[in-house]
């Protein structure tokens, strides 16, 4: 009887130790999927590569069922979009962050269910971030961390600070002056300004916020011409830049907007002014 | 209409008893039905008949189905989802008498477990009326070969591969206790497989000094531990004698519903 207790004593132990492991890239990628990557689109994805033999799992998006993954198949998660791949005793969610962090990535939360072997429950837990719009990052939570993540959470504090540090511009918005109003782009030739407005993520250093305007293909002007920049106070948190039209409007085509920060471009959108 | 079990058959006050009236140039009759029905036998195909001074003129079937996945039936756990009930009431699937549901939030993201240190009865989570994940096969390095698992059912298929499955992580605990109370059998390598039954356990030859012979650890690493005891449930799912009917499931959706889930 001795060799049996000892190994019922030993499987509660084993779990444990494993509980206490967070999920990092290696582990998913030692794991079940082949590789992990972001799909740099507006807005960007994040990519999920199942491995060519072993486990197949049942995915629901939202909660509602998908289907069952198939050998090599790429699994892309949308930012803000719940996905939850399940078998036997594995299950893996990738849930989106408390707002706003949810517009940058997921908690990812794994458990294995043993206690059909007569182990016990082994749950863990990662964080993937997509910043910049390309670039996967992993954190590991705080090991006695909330996963309901609320802001006053050392974890939740952490995640905050890389992204600000990552992407320091938070809320923002391209907007055109019209006699009825503000419009969204694409703009007609005919609006009298445009106006950007930002605020910066709290955490986010507080050196001056620069913008430029750059006409990036636009007919009769050399490509990418810079057409004007301004910058902010320092320390100033939030603002708006503007660009009033020339005398006889703007010319139609293609536009971008760099807003940058100590000499880094922070962001860049592109927008159309047409005929 | 025929009755649907215990659930309460009422006629509309427009049209009492079934005498219907002309609407839109049509003879109608509204009838409702409040509760659904204690039996799963109360659901499927009932006849509508238009009666003329009670002589049956013309008649049509209907089929009536429970909402799979809401908890409106009327006996059994409260909260438990339909399926549950009925395809445990109606014996439609291989639901035991003392298996349970397990819907707790962390359950969801499981098809079922056993606690066989506890006892003998089965959890099945909310994933188990949806797809298993088969056929897989798992390969060992040689000389260990190849074995096939898992099944691919769908609603009640699904649910009768889960409940084979855990019964059979239930027997190999029993085994494994029982052998070594009886004979004093070791498990060396820690798989809750007798050492000396690795060799023939279920007609698969495992490594007695592996736990996860077959590697299904390469997908979900905390297999490693007990990969050699799950390869033989898997392959168990396969035998499916844990009988399935699929003319007895009327959810919806379901095996018989307009747009058919499984099995």
């Amino acid at each position: 009887m001795k060799i049996f207790r000892i190994l019922l004593l030993c499987l509660p132990a084993a779990a444990l130790a494993a509980g206490e492991e967070s999920i990092t890239r290696e582990w998913l990628e030692k794991g079940p999927f082949q590789s992990i990557r972001v799909k740099p689109t507006q807005p960007p994805q994040l990519l999920l590569q199942t491995k060519s033999n072993g486990a197949r799992f049942l995915s629901l998006r939202n909660g509602q069922e998908d289907k069952v993954s198939d050998y090599g198949e790429t699994i892309s998660v949308s930012l803000g979009e719940t996905l939850n791949l399940s078998e036997h005793h594995g299950g893996l969610e990738f849930s989106p962050l408390p707002k706003p962090l949810d517009k940058n990535g997921w908690l990812i939360e794994s458990q294995f269910d043993a206690r059909s072997f007569g182990g016990r429950l082994i749950t863990r837990y990662g964080i993937v971030l997509i910043l910049n719009g390309a670039e996967l990052r992993f954190v590991e939570p705080d090991k006695n961390f909330d996963p309901k993540l609320p802001p006053s959470d050392p974890t939740y504090q952490t995640i905050l600070q890389i992204v600000s540090q990552a992407e320091p511009l938070g809320r923002h918005e391209l907007v055109g002056g019209a006699p009825n109003g503000e419009i969204r782009p694409p703009f007609s030739h005919t609006v009298a300004a445009l106006y950007f407005r930002w605020n910066l993520r709290p955490g986010a250093a507080g050196e001056p916020v620069e913008v430029r305007w750059i006409a990036a293909a636009v007919n009769g002007v050399e490509k990418n011409h810079l057409i004007a920049t301004s910058k902010s106070d320092t320390g100033k948190r939030e603002g708006e830049f503007s660009l009033k039209k020339p005398a006889t409007g703007f010319p139609a085509g293609q536009y971008r907007v760099e807003i940058g920060q100590s000499g880094k471009e922070i962001y860049r959108e592109l927008f159309e002014i047409t005929p | 209409m025929d009755g649907i079990g215990s659930s309460k058959m009422e006629w509309d006050p427009s049209t009492p008893d079934g005498k219907p009236i002309v609407e839109a140039g049509f003879l109608q009759a509204k009838l409702k039905f409040t509760g659904l029905p204690s039996q799963n036998d109360a659901f499927g195909k009932k006849k509508v008949q238009l009666l003329v001074d009670g002589q049956s003129i013309e008649s049509a079937t209907v089929k009536v189905f429970f909402p799979k996945l809401a908890t409106n039936h009327p006996g059994g756990v409260k909260g438990n989802p339909n399926w549950f009930y009925y395809w445990k009431e109606g014996d439609v699937c291989g639901i035991g008498a003392n298996d349970i549901f397990d819907g707790e939030t962390d359950a969801g993201r499981r098809l079922g477990y056993s606690l066989p240190n506890t006892d003998h009865d089965v959890r099945l989570c909310p994933l188990a009326a949806l797809s298993n994940q088969g056929p897989i096969t798992y390969v060992g390095a040689p000389p260990w070969g190849s074995v096939l698992g898992c099944g691919s059912g769908k609603g009640i298929k699904c649910v009768a591969e889960i409940l084979q499955h855990e019964r059979h992580h239930i027997a190999l605990y029993d085994a494994l206790v029982g052998q070594h109370v009886l004979y004093g059998v070791s498990d060396s390598d820690g798989d809750m497989i007798p050492t000396t039954s690795e060799g023939t356990t279920d007609g698969i030859a495992s490594d007695p000094d592996d736990p996860d012979t077959f590697n299904i650890r390469a997908s979900i690493p905390d297999y490693a531990t007990y990969g050699d005891n799950e390869i033989r449930c898997r392959k168990e799912e396969l035998k499916h004698t844990v009988p399935y009917h699929p003319q007895k499931d009327w959810a919806d959706p379901g095996c018989q519903s307009t747009t058919p889930y499984g099995p």
